[in-house]
């Protein structure tokens, strides 16, 4: 008993040790001290070597003694992660530091929009998986112990008792655990003691792994060609492992590596720096190669050595003992011993983490809704809940422990334990590498995995007939054959851990994927995806406040209550200075709350932080739902604005309309003043001689009767001059007016055309010659033929009163064209210069000095005509000497023929 | 550089897949796979990829190092 009095006394001798360099490192961290140290990758390798339990301190010696080079996947799998570090660590740490995750249920959690039941399923998940793996080790340590008890007492004697040596360690083990994984409440502020005592054992146990490998090579079998001839001649002497275990075991132990709580929070929460990655990525595959490189020298020579039935987890420590050198095997034994306590007291906190987190700390706020900033003092109550939850999970972890009895190999715990995490993978690795993962695929999947997990790997793992019966391994669940633990879908012959592997994970991805193709994020699940995803592009904030209206003495309340009034104080005065301001209290700025809930979220949780902090902002906090309210109705309010401007554009239109009107107006006026003043001018000068003449008349005594008789003509015919003038102004405003009432005739334009040359030429001495073609002619009409016909008098008496040639001559071409006639007056004169012909149609117009006693209202009647009678008058402009067109619709002349 | 990294773990579990196509010996007519052989092949692969590893993360050192040291060094290095 001495020996194991000594182990006992040698083991708290040790844990004293480990709580004094805890204490020291955690000593130094506060102080500031020693950072070249906590901060120094060589630390952050060796804590990755949690990942190293007892299982594989002692497992691997069991399985390589059962199953030869198998044990070496499980060191193959985290050797090819940290290798591969440039593909998913590097970003996984990278996340976690720009968004301060605090676990990986944290991670999940916040991908997939800060879903707090998320948080919650991987939590329990979490906690079921891991809790068999602390059982375990409590396990192999009491195992141990057991070992120098019975070589101790060599079969004499009450064998050591085992569960309470279990329950001893669990006690210490716990009470470390509280003591320095909640000393400091900001997970962020990492935990140096922890982490360094981690380092500490990681040291330990290496170098005692590699003492008892020394040992056996050298000290037993006598050097290496030795050692590898009694190998070759040894059971294990071949290649025996199965394709697919080492396939599938690789690739678990891999996914475990990433998705262990502990794993996740020695690589990502504790990472000091990013750079840290590039040394442990060929550091820890070293570590790990020295922790495997003696494990099949210690099989193959505990299985020759040690007598048969001896447990071969436990060859590490027999295999001295047998051999006399119990330092040895103390030293053996500490190594195991560290490898178990680290494992437990990292795990622990990585759990306790999660679960006060997104377990209690949820739940509590919602009992206190609505006080954040007023409740208790909230740090007081997650150091609590962080420390309730440590106690409970090494509970559970020794109560599982109790329950299964210390039975079965540790090698199959451990899988069991690695196949449960594995099934964070999928949501894992979709989180943060395709934006289209959704929360509900990611929930579907997960339960999916670990339903399947649960069926055909934990529940058969206790045995045929414990949970499961016989009848259900052999006939189904429900009798259903497709549903068999280790057959599903009818596949038998498959290794069951293959089998489970491969269904649950396959499912899993599968069910995930499908259902995240099939479901749409919402607004702050696709932000957050975006930030996960591009994490390299923007490793900056996770999302907006807007709390102009928040009160910073409220934040400041909630703040110490978190942090602590020193570590609250410190930050909002660093905020304020940077702000430029001179008290305490920064202003409410968006980036501060950002930074805020960051700090906070470090201390409770993402969700739990941006809850609190949404509390105190209120109503001015900008939720993305909130948001894309905003955004609804900036596109309502932009819509209205299109119409407006639509409007305000019709009203312009409406305007230049009305603008243009004016003008028409304007130019109206203008035109009837110009009328005016151009009418009293045609009417006084006639009036202005008839008044004259007249006076003469009068006023002239003595007159002889041939002078009479010639100023009485003269005012005859200016009175002649004036009547005309007066009937085709008439004339001109009874066809402006439409009040002209048309007089349907019938008759030829021959006819016509002959009645109007006789006309135009009745008063005149030397009539012109007129050309025309009769046969042309021969073409009945039905119009107003006495308006037609004055139409025609008009051009004809132009053209004999203006034609300049010396032998005038008019030449009149009808012509029958589809749907008109036009008939032209062509004479042989100049023609009319250019500038003339647009107003010679306007009323008054004269062209030249020539027409003198015209009043210049011809054409423009003649135009008023034809537009009456649907046709039309226009200068022909390419002709020899001055012609004019009139068109007539050959409607009028279809009637009649 | 960058793809070198990220080919060492290819590289590496490809080379670490190669025992599943080894004789086991069950069919009765091949050799089997002496076990010392194959403790020789995984540990060198290992050997060969710790160095690789090495090697591209000291040759990564220069411009990335001085970049995130920046940060976090300066704080509170005395």
């Amino acid at each position: 008993m001495t020996s194991l009095n000594l182990l006992i006394a040698v083991c708290l001798a040790y844990v004293a040790l480990l709580f004094l360099v805890a204490f020291v490192a955690e000593r130094a961290g506060v102080q500031g001290k020693g950072g070249w140290l906590l901060r120094s990758p060589l630390v952050y390798t060796l804590s990755l070597s949690i990942y190293c339990t007892a299982w594989t301190f002692y497992g691997a010696v069991g399985n390589a003694a059962r199953s030869g080079l198998e044990y070496v996947t499980i060191y193959l799998g985290p050797s090819l992660v940290i290798l591969g570090w440039w593909w998913i660590l590097r970003r996984l740490v990278r996340i976690g530091r720009s968004h301060k995750v605090t676990s990986i249920a944290d991670l999940i959690s916040s991908r997939f929009g800060k879903s707090n039941t998320l948080a919650i399923v991987v939590t329990l998940m979490a906690v079921m998986t891991v809790t068999p793996y602390i059982a375990l080790q409590l396990q192999s340590v009491s195992l141990s112990l057991s070992i120098f008890s019975a070589a101790e007492q060599s079969g004499a004697g009450t064998p050591m008792d085992q569960q309470s040596a279990a329950l001893w360690i669990a006690v210490g083990l716990a009470i470390f655990t509280v003591l320095f994984g909640t000393r400091n409440l900001n997970v962020n502020e990492r935990h140096h003691g922890v982490v360094i005592a981690v380092a500490a054992e990681a040291v330990v146990k290496l170098v005692a792994l590699l003492a008892v490998g020394v040992f056996v090579v050298w000290g037993i079998a006598g050097g290496l060609p030795e050692t590898m001839a009694r190998i070759d001649a040894s059971d294990l002497g071949t290649w025996q492992t199965d394709g697919s275990r080492w396939t599938a075991l690789t690739f678990l132990s891999a996914a475990a590596f990433l998705c262990l709580p502990r794993m996740f929070q020695v690589m990502v929460v504790e990472n000091q720096d990013e750079a840290h990655l590039k040394i442990a990525s060929w550091a820890f595959p070293l570590y790990l190669f020295l922790m495997s490189l003696f494990v099949v020298p210690i099989a193959v020579i505990g299985l020759e050595v040690l007598p048969e039935g001896s447990n071969p987890d436990l060859f590490v420590l027999s295999l001295p003992l047998s051999q006399g050198r119990e330092g040895l095997a103390m030293f053996s034994f500490l190594g195991g011993f560290s490898s178990a306590t680290s494992m437990v007291i990292v795990a622990t906190l990585a759990l306790s983490t999660m679960v006060s987190n997104h377990v209690v700390m949820p739940v509590f706020l919602r009992l206190r809704q609505g006080t954040a900033s007023q409740s208790g003092d909230v740090r007081e109550v997650v150091i609590l809940a962080r420390r309730l939850s440590i106690l409970v999970i090494i509970g559970l972890g020794y109560i599982y422990y109790l329950a299964s009895g210390g039975s079965g190999a540790l090698t199959a715990i451990g899988l069991v334990s690695f196949a449960g995490v594995a099934q964070f993978l999928p949501a894992m690795l979709g989180g943060i590498f395709w934006r289209g993962a959704t929360r509900f695929g990611a929930l579907c999947g997960l339960l999916t995995g670990f339903t399947l997990w649960i069926f055909t790997m934990l529940l058969p793992s206790f045995g045929v007939g414990v949970f499961l019966s016989v009848e259900i391994f052999e006939q189904g669940l429900f009798g259903a054959g497709v549903i068999r633990p280790h057959a599903l879908f009818g596949i038998e012959g498959m290794d069951p851990m293959v089998h489970a592997v491969l269904w649950s994970l396959l499912l899993n991805s599968l069910v995930f994927a499908v259902l995240s193709l099939f479901t749409f994020p919402n607004p702050l699940e696709r932000l957050q995806g975006a930030q996960f995803v591009n994490v390299f592009d923007h490793s900056g904030q996770s999302r907006g406040w807007n709390a102009s209206v928040a009160e910073s003495e409220d934040l400041m309340i909630m703040a110490q209550r978190i942090l602590g009034a020193e570590e609250a104080r410190r930050l909002f005065r660093s905020q304020a200075q940077s702000q430029g301001l001179v008290g305490h209290l920064p202003e409410p700025t968006p980036d501060f709350l950002q930074k805020l809930e960051r700090e906070l979220s470090g201390s409770v949780g993402a969700a739990t932080a941006h809850a609190m902090i949404s509390q105190i902002v209120g109503g001015s906090s900008v939720s993305v739902q909130d948001l894309m309210a905003v955004a609804d109705e900036s596109a309502q309010m932009l819509e209205y604005s299109s119409q407006l401007e639509a409007k305000s554009r019709e009203l312009s239109q409406t305007a230049a309309q009305l603008r243009d009107a004016n003008t028409k107006l304007m130019q109206l006026s203008a035109q009837k003043d110009a009328f005016l003043s151009q009418i009293s001018h045609e009417l006084r000068t006639p009036m202005t001689s008839i008044r004259s003449f007249s006076e003469i008349l009068r006023d002239t005594e003595g007159m002889g009767p041939m002078e009479k008789a010639k100023y009485a003509n003269i005012i005859h015919v200016e009175a002649i001059r004036l009547t005309r003038l007066l009937n085709d102004l008439l004339d001109l405003s009874v066809l402006e007016n439409g009040q002209v009432t048309l007089n349907r005739q019938t008759g030829t334009l021959g006819e016509l055309l002959d009645l109007s040359v006789t006309t135009a030429q009745a008063s005149v001495s030397e009539p012109m010659k007129i050309h025309r073609r009769r046969l042309d002619e021969a073409i009945t009409l039905e119009t107003d033929l006495d308006r037609l016909g004055q139409v025609f008098i008009n051009l004809i008496t132009n053209a004999q009163k203006y034609c300049a040639a010396d032998v005038p001559e008019l030449r009149i071409a009808v012509n029958a064209v589809e749907d008109v006639i036009t008939i032209d007056f062509i004479d042989n004169g100049v023609g009319i210069p250019k500038d003339a012909r647009e107003m010679m149609f306007e009323k008054f117009s004269r062209i030249g000095a020539q027409d003198s006693n015209g009043a210049g209202l011809g054409l423009a009647i003649c135009r008023e005509i034809m537009s009456r009678l649907d046709g039309d008058i226009r200068y022909l402009g390419d002709v020899e000497g001055t012609g004019f067109r009139v068109v007539l619709p050959r409607a009028m002349a279809i009637a009649a023929q | 550089m960058m793809d070198a990294l990220r080919l060492v773990a290819i590289l590496g579990a490809l080379l670490w897949l190669i025992p599943i196509i080894w004789p086991t010996g069950r069919d009765g007519v091949t050799e089997p796979m002496p076990m010392s052989a194959a403790l020789y092949y995984v540990f060198g692969v290992w050997l060969l990829l710790i160095g690789l590893a090495a090697a591209l993360a000291s040759i990564l050192r220069g411009p990335r190092a001085s970049k995130n040291d920046a940060g976090t060094s300066a704080e509170h290095d005395p």
